[in-house]
């Protein structure tokens, strides 16, 4: 914890810099805690899904902070919203067609056919997943991400 | 779905662990000020920083020794009652209910049947609560599970979640013990903004379990709202018939009139499902008394959710009209086998007869209780009509004239107290003025040696002129010239004369010395001697007069009072400067100076006004101005200051460069007239101490407060602690187990920026080498911790 004391006899000042130091204590602790809460959501959804890959991109997990002296809360959200979303609720079949050639192909000359069809995906919760487990963990994880987030503003 | 509604949200909140480190800084700062109080005068600043420590360090290890007491006889107390409570839990619940240790330690025996008690009717309403929610009181024992293992405030709370019920119905009392751990949580949320909901949503996402405990316990809520519902619609029903009983004429009349103006009739329904007429009291009783009220709320949960049913139309088709109706109300018993009856040729149903036989039945109650009110009113005032009606307005008046006179009276109390104020700073500056006058007095006629001489002659001589005129008979056929000769022995006459009216005339210059200071004693001891020469006829010069009055150095006799009166004061400033600020080593320099006599009253007096300014204490009467006196205070305070390693700044350069390179330079007049000498007194002891030390050596020049450095080294122990408390404290754990983590003092350092310089805080470990081991006081650790939530959108 910094605490920067201004000049003599600013008791106002002391307080203020006091309560920035405790601001500043909540955001590294809520920093800490939105780290490894999603490395522990990601961690969760990589085992139950085998990798995170999705449409050429990756599931990630996106946080946002907001901290008073005494509070820090923090937001996790799943990001790109596109990709999880199709992971979540699956997809409806669907047909491609081409819009600007007569036919689908690979490459030049090698035709697929006039169009092609898209089987239904089906989605699993894996957000609902791992926050379940994290809520049961979640006061480990705090506290170790606290703790940890005390020892380095400590030095 | 969008990105967005994944979320998952968690909250840290550490209001407790800071409110809990606030109470120990609030200790250490007070056991700072009694130890200011009792320590000896020659105690330097570390001594007494050191000696606080020492006291907070046996508060704590006091407070340590209550609770393992409290803690071994409550478990012993929970065994013989056979409960398997935690004790941690227990003594976590009591505490936040305000009961001390010492106070568990003696009804350990009480508390702990009351806490069983309480447990058992907890479990009774778990599966009571299941059967309505098929399967919650296995999620409970899950839930229960959860809380022993979790390291929170929500342990306590999961395990008086279903005592939240019991609060919602206003049960105080013994059965309260446990309500405030979730009642405080749920106020906290509230009072951020969060409906109840919110908070019994953000618990549930704090473990699975808890998602259905938040049902049953909501839709208990909704039953109790339903019962707070009825009882206020009874209250209204009552109030009207206590109307119309006290407005005067008919009572029938008068509420037949407010039925008419109400336009309906209602069937309380709730309140005919609770076969109570005072559901909130009555289960109150129930439920404490029998765990009655757990069923009947499970049997409620069931019930149909309407809570009124408007019975004007069946009245009407009953052919009742309200006058009828209210006739029926008053009528009692018989009246309701009368309705009953009539019902009977009517075409309405038997359910509808049954309500419209329960509607009287519920507004006879109510015409029952009003009528009773009425008697108690009647038996207080007599009547209950016109009279009530001039006496409570009689009262009326009386209460606004009492509270006019109460505004008024406050108001000349106010002015009272600033007048006394104003008189009281007048007053000060007068007593101040008359101590100034008897120290010169004092130091005058200590130099003359006068003693009791002047009271002891007033008796014999009526005044000084008329000794005055004596000496010219005293005189007669005298040499006077040769009367100066101690040689002459031969005019014992006139000598006595003298030496009778010399310590006279001393008297009174000292008196006007004390009133007016030298110059108006030079000008009352000129008049005196130009009195005599006169009354001598002129046959000695005025330096041969003072030389018989013992007035022949009166301006070195005077300059010596002047410095003795001064010193004097100066003392007496001190005193109050160290009765401010504490004695110091520079407070004892200063006295110490000014007893040996190496430093002026006057100079001491400017040093010591200064010290009390820099205190923001009003200097009275009159600053030191000689420049003599002030460059000698400033020379002894330069002399001073050059043995303290801690250079002294100027107020008003935050940086204290310049004055540094001026130092530097050997110029030190610019640090000695505004140097908070106390602060870095303190500074420096605490540098002595090893407590805080400077990064660059020597070079930092700061302007650093007389608290800041205090402060500081209070931060640098809470710091310690909170490093290691904040995150780890097991709230309602095993207290062994709190207090082995207690041996917590690491070797972390933090640091402060102290504006140019960076002053290293003590390591934890270099505070329990200086004070022994610190120890958190139990109430911090019981009732501080961080609360975490989580929540699922």
């Amino acid at each position: 914890m910094n605490f920067t004391v201004s000049k003599s006899g600013d008791l106002s000042g002391i307080a203020r810099e006091l309560e920035r130091g405790a601001q500043q204590g909540q955001r590294d602790a809520g920093k800490a805690v939105a780290s490894d809460a999603r490395r522990f959501i990601l961690d969760d959804v990589k085992r139950s899904r085998g990798n995170l890959r999705m449409m050429g991109g990756r599931l990630g997990v996106k946080s946002r902070l907001t901290v008073s002296a005494v509070t820090s809360t923090v937001e996790l959200y799943a990001a790109p919203a596109g990709p999880w979303a199709i992971v979540q609720r699956g997809t409806a079949p669907y047909d491609i067609k081409p819009r600007r050639r007569d036919v689908l192909a690979v490459s030049k000359g090698d035709v697929i056919g006039m169009h092609a069809h898209r089987r239904a995906t089906s989605g699993h919760d894996y957000w609902g997943s791992a926050t379940d487990r994290l809520d049961a963990d979640l006061g480990a994880v705090v506290e170790q991400a606290v703790d940890r987030a005390i020892q380095q503003a400590a030095g | 779905m969008a990105g967005r509604d994944l979320t998952y949200t968690i909250g840290i909140d550490a209001s407790d662990a800071a409110a809990g480190l606030r109470k120990l800084e609030s200790s250490v700062r007070s056991t700072m000020r009694t130890v200011d109080d009792e320590l000896s005068d020659g105690a330097t600043a570390g001594d007494k920083l050191a000696a606080s420590m020492d006291r907070v360090a046996d508060e704590m290890k006091s407070d340590f020794a209550s609770a393992a007491i409290a803690a071994e006889r409550l478990q012993q107390a929970l065994k013989d009652a056979g409960s398997g409570l935690n004790v941690g839990d227990a003594i976590t619940s009591l505490r936040r209910m305000g009961i001390s240790f010492d106070e568990i330690t003696q009804d350990a025996d009480k508390l702990a049947a009351s806490l069983k008690q309480l447990d058992d009717v907890r479990v009774a309403g778990v599966k009571d609560l299941d059967s309505v929610a098929p399967g919650l009181s296995s999620k409970l024992d899950d839930v229960g599970k959860s809380a022993d293992s979790s390291k929170s405030a929500l342990a306590n709370m999961i395990g008086n979640s279903f005592q939240t019920m019991g609060q919602s119905v206003g049960i105080v009392g013994d059965l309260g013990v446990g309500i405030g751990q979730l009642g405080e949580y749920a106020a906290d949320a509230k009072l951020d903004g969060e409906g109840m909901a919110s908070v019994f949503k953000n618990m549930a996402g704090v473990v699975g379990p808890m998602a259905a405990l938040a049902l049953a316990t909501k839709a208990v809520s909704d039953v109790m709202g339903r019962f707070t519902a009825s009882q206020d619609r009874t209250t209204q029903s009552v109030e009207m018939w206590e109307q119309a009983l006290q407005s005067g004429g008919d009572a029938s009349d008068n509420y037949a009139d407010s039925l008419r103006d109400l336009g309906k009739v209602t069937l309380d329904v709730t309140r005919e499902q609770s076969k109570l007429a005072n559901v909130t009291a009555e289960l109150d009783s129930h439920w404490y008394s029998t765990g009655i009220g757990v069923h009947l709320l499970t049997d409620l949960l069931g019930l149909s959710t309407d809570e009124t049913k408007d019975m004007t139309k069946a009245l009407a088709d009953a052919g009742l009209t309200v006058d009828r109706w209210t006739e029926l109300i008053e009528g009692g018993a018989p009246a309701v086998d009368t309705l009953r009856e009539a019902l009977t040729h009517t075409n309405l149903s038997a359910d509808e007869q049954a309500d419209v036989l329960t509607t009287l039945t519920q507004a006879q109650e109510d015409h029952a209780a009003a009528t009773k009110n009425d008697g108690v009113i009647q038996e207080f005032f007599g009547d209950t009509t016109a009279e009530t009606t001039k006496k409570q307005e009689e009262a009326e008046r009386a209460t606004k004239e009492a509270a006019e006179a109460h505004r008024q009276a406050t108001e000349a109390a106010k002015q009272h107290a600033i007048a006394l104020a104003g008189a009281n700073g007048e007053l000060a500056d007068i007593t101040s003025t008359f101590a100034e006058m008897a120290r010169r007095g004092d130091a005058l006629t200590s130099i003359f040696d006068l003693g009791n001489a002047p009271l002891d002659l007033a008796s014999g001589m009526r005044d000084i002129a008329e000794g005055i005129g004596g000496l010219k008979e005293a005189a007669q056929g005298i040499n006077l010239k040769a009367a100066l000769d101690p040689a002459n022995l031969g005019q014992d006459k006139l000598l006595d004369a003298l030496d009778a009216l010399r310590p006279q005339i001393q008297a009174k210059i000292s008196e006007a010395f004390a009133a007016g200071g030298p110059q108006a004693a030079q000008d009352t001891a000129a008049w005196y001697v130009e009195a005599i020469r006169q009354a001598l006829g002129g046959k000695l010069t005025a330096d041969e007069v003072r030389n018989l009055l013992g007035l022949d150095d009166l301006t070195t006799t005077l300059q010596v009072a002047v410095d003795q009166s001064s010193i004097a004061r100066a003392k007496s400033e001190l005193d109050v400067l160290v009765g401010v600020g504490g004695e110091t080593p520079f407070t004892a320099s200063l006295k110490l100076a000014v007893d040996s006599g190496q430093l002026s009253g006057e100079a001491a007096r400017a040093i010591a006004e200064w010290g009390l300014a820099e205190e923001g204490v009003k200097v009275p009467l009159d600053p030191v101005t000689d420049p003599a006196a002030l460059a000698e205070a400033q020379g002894f305070m330069s002399s001073f200051a050059e043995q303290n390693p801690v250079v002294q700044p100027l107020v008003g350069d935050p940086t204290g460069v310049t004055d540094a390179a001026a130092d530097a330079k050997g110029d030190v007049e610019s640090t000695t007239a505004t140097m908070p000498l106390d602060a870095d007194r303190k500074q420096a002891d605490a540098e002595a101490q090893g407590f805080v030390k400077t990064t660059e050596a020597a070079k930092p020049v700061v302007n650093i407060g007389a608290s800041v450095v205090g402060a500081l080294i209070t931060m640098a122990i809470i710091n310690a602690i909170a490093q290691q408390m904040a995150p780890t404290v097991n709230v309602g754990s095993d207290i062994s187990k709190v207090l082995g983590d207690l041996s917590y003092l690491s070797s972390r350092r933090p640091q402060v920026p102290v504006e140019a310089y960076l002053a290293d805080y003590p390591t934890a470990t270099e505070i329990a080498n200086r004070i022994g081991r610190p120890k958190v006081p139990v109430d911090i650790v019981v009732g501080s911790s961080i609360r975490i939530t989580g929540v699922r959108d």
